[in-house]
């Protein structure tokens, strides 16, 4: 296990940005930063000012304030006060107040405090502008990331989190799952997969940490205190961390988000809390809402593509798609002006399509998994503002000039999903507690109408649709409320393919292959029977488990296969030849698997049949006494 | 004497004509009273026959009505089946008004066998896709991981 | 293969609703023959229902509190219960008279017909000053007082059998332990710490010369009586609140479920809390017979074995006979 207490696993990386102090303790001064600069006989003056100031506020030391002298840029023999001045206070809680207080007071019109506790300084205080960027760590011999790929069986893996355990498992075909790795207090949250399951993110007190390769060795560590969520970039360059506490910058803001290149370590920038950063399918750029704008920034310089936001006025929402570095947003009405959809291109700005909406209350944008499609849930008002009904529009991004289809919708809508590989979506309608499920295909047949309809399912417990990752195949869950009751679909053939429930299933999630399905009932929403169970892609109990204290099951992402399409034709041509020989390997094991419980059974049944043997002979000579 | 013997005669004569009308009269009396009682008995038949009569269209009635309601919850519950094995995509291969003709009993016997039936195959046709699921991954990985040493050295 | 079991019993083996009770079941037993069932509540009486057709033979009414064990003589005449009013009774089994009751200071927990019936044990709970005790009494003079009395420890006893011959009588206590007493002498024979929490029930196989006990810490154990070693151990994802062993197969049954203070979504889960059936020497669950409301709180196997019986926190009875799929299963090995 590792002791996560131990202050050693994060030692080097505080070593490296701490600013040696030595002596006493310093949490009763604070650093005033925009204090005017003043030749030597103007010193005791200011330090007087300063210090009837901060006395206004809290309890100054008696010579408390140090002003620190340096040279005069523009009298060679002349020196200057430096801009900012060190405060001691009687105690490390007046030096708060001072802060809190004095940070942003005004001395004059130029002159505008900025205060900060010395000692957060020190522990955070690396303005960008300085920032270095780390010495990459020592040389070690990289392990393959990809290592767990290499299992003959292709078999995939998940991970689990329960009580202070961490163990990570390869799903078996029948059977109980393998234990790969497992840890004790491995972290202090949760635990999260990068997108292409190179890296497992741990959590702790002073900042995450990245692991991988077949020995899950340390790969990365990333200081930021109370790391609250992380966002990876799709191809795992970068990473966002979003912290509660906040760090001022250098521009006096207090920043909670720090955006970091994994490779190095090194951080590229930081932002104030705020509306939640959006990446580019490909890593070029990261996105975020502005006030009437999207900034886009490119990477690794962190700076606005172009050196300018992407101009869009009171923008709401908007989506990178999938496969393109394409943005769709929206903008609501204004005075009589429509709601407008916009899709552009980046970095060139080009629009794409617009499409103007009427009296629309709200939007939520979705893109298909391939960028194909893009779906606008738009509900509406009716011109007394009176009801609201709502509709889909849908894009067709591959065809020339985008049309668009529309969807009436006569019921409230409860869920949506695109089909995440293929032309199909499913939504759930209705109110209540019976629902109904739709599925429509976008392949059309005629112009005339668009959008099909291929299947109404009436009177449905579910409330949350599943897709597999492959398409095709869909779960319809009753989560919550509905007791966790399982619907598996093959929604091509129109087919029911078995059903199940979990009792207060939480959580669904597809395996990346598309082969299983795991359902778990996590602590973090109930507290009793909680655990997982695996089924297979047609609804088939393969394993399920009861674990005390169960949070999460979460399956590894799958890297982007190696394969080239002319190989995957070739495998597939081949397939029966693969399959005769699986088969032969999967009966052969079968039936050394039985034969081992088979010779497990046999010998219990020996011992038993001795023993009470024995114990009748015992029983009898006992009555011969 | 003659006199006395007609006028004997004529007495004798009148009591036998008062004794045959008194007999008459009693037979009248039996006659009428009888008559009426038969009318009564005929009556009573009657009234008897009408309401057998009517007692037998009513059982005619509800038994008409039981069939058309046995007939409805057939035709129903064939449509049930139908709907059923529909809703989760099987085509059914008796037809509704085949089915409409069986008894109970016989129907939920074919509902069950056709769902067995539905069943059955369904789950070997998902075998075999299960089967070339995992094979289709093992055999793409089979090539990929050749491919794998060399991603290594990149 | 265990698919197989688990629908045959889940679905086609129909149970009897035995409908006699207000409140939870404390236990369930068959007399000897196997012919009657006997059924102890909380709703302070106790039944005996005939194991054919589940009718109710009578009612022993007398009891001013929960009912919480029973035992029968050996040709089924006599019936002993104990009870949360601190009496234990014996009843004429027949015509339902209360033939004796022998006053506690505290509830009874479990009582027992010696072998031969002329001597019976009761425990009684420690409560208030009082330790928990075993009380010998002789019923063949049905005197009031014990014969003997003696304290057996500081853990609550919840179970208690006599062993073969008369020699010990076998105790199961809250905090797991199981203890031999020697009841003549009133001396701890021996004590083994096998469960974690508190042991909920103990059964012996037909011939005594083993038995199951069930626990709070979720599993079943199997015990040798004369040596005490640990024979097997069957695992579970709930707490046992009993365990019985078949005379007829290679089984065990275990009955229980959360505490039904933890249980607050019943309604909803109507029907799911299960028997499971495991198979004794493998230590492998083979079925599970759903139908109870509420946590299970005795099972009871016929001493025929081919039924059983278990009452519910719901306040149901259900009997069950298993049907020829249960007979013509077997694990191959």
């Amino acid at each position: 296990g590792i002791d996560l207490d131990d202050p050693s696993l994060y030692a080097d990386l505080e070593k490296k940005y701490h600013v040696p102090t030595g002596g006493p303790s310093l949490d009763n001064v604070i650093v005033v930063d925009n204090v005017p600069r003043v030749p030597g006989e103007k010193e005791d003056k200011l330090k007087n000012v300063l210090r009837k100031t901060f006395k206004t506020m809290s309890a100054v030391k008696e010579n408390g304030v140090h002003l620190v002298r340096g040279p005069d840029p523009e009298n060679p023999a002349g020196t200057l006060t430096r801009s900012y001045a060190f405060v001691e206070f009687e105690t490390a809680k007046d030096a708060q107040v001072a802060v809190a207080k004095g940070d942003g007071y005004r001395l004059d019109k130029t002159h505008v405090f900025a205060c900060n506790l010395f000692n957060e300084i020190e522990q955070y205080g690396k303005p960008p502008g300085e920032f270095k960027a780390p010495e990459p760590e020592a040389y070690q011999e990289r392990e393959y990331l990809k290592s767990w790929m290499m299992d003959t069986m292709a078999r995939d893996q998940f991970v689990v989190r329960h009580s202070d355990e961490t163990e990570v498992y390869y799903a078996n075909k029948t059977d109980e799952p393998e234990k790969a790795c497992a840890r004790n207090r491995w972290t202090e949250k949760y635990v999260q997969w990068s997108p292409r399951g190179s890296y497992m993110t741990t959590f702790h007190r002073p900042g995450i940490a990245i692991w991988g390769g077949v020995s899950w060795m340390r790969l990365r560590r990333i200081a930021h205190e109370n790391v609250r969520m992380i966002l990876w970039s799709p191809e795992e360059k970068y990473v966002i961390t979003v912290s509660h506490d906040a760090v001022k910058a250098d521009d006096g803001e207090m920043h909670n988000i720090c955006v970091w290149d994994v490779n190095t370590g090194a951080m590229l920038k930081s932002f104030p809390a705020g509306k939640a950063f959006k990446w580019s399918h490909d890593d070029k750029y990261v996105a975020r809402q502005g006030p009437n704008c999207i900034n886009v920034f490119e990477l690794p310089s962190m700076k606005l593509v172009d050196q300018k936001p992407l101009v869009a006025d009171d923008v709401k929402d908007f989506e990178w798609s999938p496969t393109e570095n394409t943005i769709a947003y929206w903008i609501p009405e204004v005075g009589n002006s429509p709601a407008r959809v916009m899709i552009v291109d980046m970095p060139s700005r080009a629009i794409k399509r617009t499409k103007n909406l009427f009296n629309v209350h709200d939007c939520k944008l979705h893109w298909q998994g391939e960028g194909d499609f893009l779906a606008i849930k738009v509900d509406r008002t009716t011109k007394t503002k009176k009801t609201t009904f709502a509709s889909f529009e849908l894009f067709r991004i591959r065809e020339k000039e985008i049309p668009v289809d529309v969807l009436d919708l006569k019921d409230p809508l409860v869920a949506f999903a695109w089909e995440p590989q293929g032309d199909k979506f499913a939504i759930i309608h209705g109110e209540g507690n019976t629902l109904n499920v739709s599925f429509y295909t976008m392949d059309s047949e005629k112009r005339s109408a668009p959008v099909r309809l291929l299947k109404l399912l009436e009177r449905k417990t579910a409330n949350r649709l599943f897709w597999s990752p492959k398409g095709q195949y869909i779960v319809l869950a009753g989560l919550k409320g509905s007791n966790g009751s399982l619907e598996f679909w093959n929604v091509r053939d129109l087919e029911q393919m078995g059903v199940g429930e979990h009792y207060q299933c939480t959580d669904v999630e597809w395996d990346p292959s598309g082969r299983y399905v795991a359902t778990s009932v996590s602590y973090w929403q109930t507290t009793m029977e909680t655990g997982y169970k695996l089924w297979d892609f047609r609804g088939r109990l393969v394993f399920e488990k009861q674990i005390e204290r169960f949070y999460s099951l979460s399956w590894r992402p799958r890297p982007r296969t190696l394969l080239s399409k002319e190989q995957i034709k070739e495998v597939r041509k081949n397939l029966k030849e693969y399959s005769a020989e699986f088969s032969r390997m999967d009966d052969l094991r079968e039936n050394k698997a039985s034969r081992v419980i088979f010779e497990r059974r046999r010998q219990l049944m020996e011992e038993w049949e001795a023993y009470r043997t024995q114990r009748i002979d015992d029983h009898y000579d006992e009555h011969d006494e | 004497a003659e006199r006395t013997a007609i006028l004997e005669r004529r007495a004798e004569i009148d009591r036998r004509r008062e004794r045959q009308e008194a007999l008459q009269h009693q037979k009248e009396m039996a006659e009428a009273k009888e008559r009426e009682a038969r009318l009564r008995r005929e009556a009573e038949q009657e009234r008897q026959r009408i309401a057998d009569e009517a007692k037998r269209r009513e059982l005619d009635r509800l038994q008409k009505e039981r069939d058309a309601i046995e007939r409805e919850q057939k035709m129903k519950m064939a449509e049930e089946l139908k709907r059923k094995s529909e809703a989760v995509g099987i085509k059914l291969v008796v037809d509704v008004e085949t089915m409409k003709d069986l008894n109970t009993e016989q129907l939920i016997t074919k509902q069950v066998e056709q769902l067995e039936q539905e069943k059955r195959e369904m789950r070997t046709r998902l075998n075999a896709v299960a089967k070339r699921m995992d094979h289709l991954e093992r055999a793409y990985r089979r090539v990929e991981i050749a491919l794998m040493e060399k991603d290594y050295e990149h | 293969l265990f698919d197989l079991l688990l629908v045959a019993h889940g679905q086609a083996m129909r149970p009897l609703l035995l409908q006699g009770h207000s409140r939870p079941l404390t236990k369930v037993r068959y007399n000897r023959e196997g012919d009657l069932i006997f059924t102890t509540a909380k709703d302070k009486v106790a039944n005996v229902w005939f194991s054919h057709n589940g009718e109710r033979l009578g009612t022993y009414n007398g009891h001013n509190g929960s009912i919480w064990c029973l035992d029968t003589t050996y040709d089924s005449a006599r019936l002993l219960t104990g009870s949360a009013d601190s009496t234990a009774k014996l009843w004429d089994v027949e015509t339902g008279g209360e033939l004796a009751s022998f006053t506690q200071k505290t509830a009874v927990r479990a009582v027992g017909f010696a072998l031969g019936d002329r001597t019976a044990f009761t425990v009684t709970d420690a409560l208030m000053g009082n330790p928990a005790q075993l009380h010998i009494y002789d019923i063949t003079s049905q005197t009031p007082a014990a014969v003997r009395s003696f304290n057996v420890g500081d853990s609550k006893v919840i179970c208690a059998c006599w062993g073969p011959l008369n020699q010990y009588i076998y105790a199961g206590h809250e905090n797991g332990d199981i203890t031999l007493w020697d009841w003549q002498n009133g001396t701890l024979a021996r004590t083994i710490k096998e469960h974690t929490n508190a042991i909920t029930d103990m059964q012996f196989a037909g011939d005594k010369t083993y038995f199951i006990t069930s626990s709070k810490d979720k599993t079943a154990k199997l015990f040798d009586t004369k040596s005490l070693d640990r024979l097997k151990t069957y695992q579970t994802e709930r707490p046992v609140n009993s365990a019985s062993i078949s005379n007829l197969k290679e089984h065990v049954i275990l009955g229980g479920g959360q505490e039904a203070s933890m249980v607050t979504t019943t309604s909803a889960r109507a029907g799911k809390f299960e028997v499971l059936i495991y198979h004794k020497v493998f230590e492998d669950e083979i079925g599970r017979v759903k139908g109870h409301f509420g946590p299970i709180n005795t099972v009871c196997f016929s001493p025929d074995g081919r039924g059983f019986t278990s009452g519910g926190e719901d306040g149901y009875v259900r009997l069950h006979h298993f049907d020829k799929d249960y007979f013509e299963f077997e694990i191959d090995f």
